[in-house]
């Protein structure tokens, strides 16, 4: 009989999914909003856990990053999401998206990221218009090649964000979720932490072409649509419609 | 001189929890004059790929006929075979196999009975069925006097000898999940080739290894993937290739389980000394 051999080779590892909350903390998000943020991710924290225990062959790295007057990481490393806690944030100050734009981008350019990652998942939650030139940060951030590849959902909260830059960082519509009212607002992040699961056990499929309509520079959400299933988006509709921020 | 090829497909250890079936395949033919053709091919698996295991058979299927084809138009004159494959390797050759591969898609489809999806016009959607198959190919032709390289999709072309570890052809790398594709229309525009001369029984020993992405994207780097392919060079030259082609499929059950969790394949041709070869097989008794 044949001699059972060690296997050679260099070290194994799981494929890293980097997951990054990005929260706007401005003064609008103070009391009701910024609360309920805090307790809707921390909530996600165990189902996400589970998901990962689910795939061993992913390694989920969480990262928050929040901004107002500036932008901060509250978690300065990627963290495992075995060891990951959500620190409450506080709310004050203006929007000043383009600089978490800038922010994010440092941290997708290679390295820091691997180009053997699954694809990021970026979770943008804003309630507000943003107060410093966004625009070119974020064409920085969308031209990246881990900036186009990653999974990107907006949480529109309340009825003075503007969706319009939402979606120009989501590049899809459909991934501007609606959250107007509290119990929404739990939706939406419990449905955005799942995108974590879908996109950390994924299968491989033809390259599609990017096609950019004319007079719009903005690389389209060429993979989230595929990697996610938007036929169960919570219904904003359906959720506490009387009550409303 | 003494050739061995040898190889495995393993299911990945994702695609176990789920059962889902391993979509990789792999073939050879080795012919009297020495030449061989080995090919690798790794079936997409998502949800809209539903055939791809039939389109990576069918992939390796084609390449190994197509490079059979020429190979018996050539066999009298290998130098014009390395010149035409030279010039046409990643135009008519990628298309000839984009053609075939097509053709067999839309063959299978009908022999199986399965559903055809109809354009607005009522025309049999082709486009929507080829992507249902879609498969990524990887191949070699090694010839007593050269070797042909021929990828389109991700995956790996490794060369391994006494100097250490080198890439015969790089296919461009596209972050994540999405790779160049025979289901694409004009699959061929993407597909990059290389001929290199070497007479075979030149520096020996060496090894010439085909794999499925599954296989790097386990590796914690590229330097680790590349330190793997010198170890398995090496496990070869110390127990022989026998013994490394029994353990394979364990190893690369174990790789995919520890690694990324995908589908595994990889296809081995080993050239070395004849003496030394037994030299090899009474050290280890």
């Amino acid at each position: 009989m044949a001699e059972a051999l060690k296997r050679p080779g260099g070290e194994l590892a799981s494929r890293p999914l980097h997951f990054f909350w990005v929260v706007d903390c401005s003064g609008s998000m103070y009391g009701e909003k910024i609360g309920t943020v805090n307790h809707a991710i921390q909530s996600t924290i165990p189902e996400m856990l589970d998901a990962a225990k689910d795939n061993p062959n992913a390694q989920l790295l969480v990262r928050t990053l929040r901004f107002s007057t500036g932008a901060t990481w509250v978690t300065p490393n990627p963290v495992s999401i075995e060891d990951f806690a959500w620190d409450d944030l506080d709310a004050s100050g203006v929007t000043d998206l383009g600089k978490a734009f800038e922010m994010l981008a440092a941290q997708l350019t290679i390295p820091p990221m691997t180009d053997r990652a699954l694809p990021p998942v970026i979770v943008l939650l804003s309630d507000g218009q943003p107060t410093d030139d966004y625009k070119k940060s974020l064409d920085k951030l969308l031209h990246l090649p881990w900036g186009k590849k990653a999974v990107r959902i907006a949480i529109s909260i309340g009825q003075d964000a503007d969706d319009d830059v939402l979606q120009q960082f989501t590049g899809n519509r459909e991934l501007v979720l609606q959250a107007n009212n509290p119990q929404a607002l739990v939706k939406m992040i419990k449905w955005a932490s799942t995108a974590a699961s879908l996109v950390s056990a994924p299968a491989s499929r033809p390259k599609e072409m990017n096609i950019i309509p004319a007079g719009n520079n903005t690389p389209s959400a060429t993979n989230a649509p595929l990697v996610l299933d938007m036929n169960n988006i919570p219904d904003p509709g359906s959720i506490g419609a009387n009550d409303v921020w | 001189m003494k050739r061995i090829v040898f190889g495995e497909s393993v299911q990945g250890a994702s695609h176990k929890r789920v059962d889902k079936e391993c979509q990789d395949s792999f073939k050879k033919i080795e012919f009297d004059d020495g030449t061989v053709i080995m090919a690798i091919a790794d079936g997409h698996g998502s949800k809209s790929c539903p055939y791809s295991k039939s389109g990576s058979s069918i992939a390796v299927n084609v390449f190994c006929k197509v490079m059979d084809e020429f190979h018996t138009s050539y066999a009298e004159n290998l130098e014009m075979l390395l010149t035409y494959l030279n010039r046409e390797g990643d135009t008519k050759v990628a298309q000839a196999v984009d053609a075939e591969w097509k053709r067999r898609v839309l063959k299978a489809h009908t022999n199986h009975k399965r559903e055809v999806p109809f354009t607005e016009d009522g025309e049999k959607n082709k486009v929507e069925i080829y992507k249902q198959y879609g498969s990524t190919l990887v191949g070699l032709m090694i010839t007593p006097i050269f070797i042909f390289a021929f990828q389109l999709g991700d995956g790996d072309i490794s060369f391994v000898d006494n100097n250490g570890f080198d890439h015969p052809l790089e296919d461009e790398k596209i972050l994540g999940v999405e790779t160049h594709s025979l289901s694409k229309i004009d699959s061929w525009k993407k597909v990059v080739s290389a001929v290199r001369r070497r007479d075979e029984s030149e520096g020996l020993p060496y090894m010439l290894m085909l794999s499925t992405d599954g296989f790097a994207n386990s590796y914690k780097n590229a330097d680790e993937f590349q330190k793997t392919c010198v170890d398995y060079f090496g496990m070869i030259r110390q127990y022989g290739a026998e013994a490394v082609a029994v353990n394979l499929k364990d190893w690369l059950s174990e790789t995919s389980a520890m690694g990324c969790g995908d589908d595994i394949t990889v296809l081995i041709a080993y050239y070395s000394d004849d003496s030394k070869l037994e030299n090899e097989a009474d050290a280890n008794g």
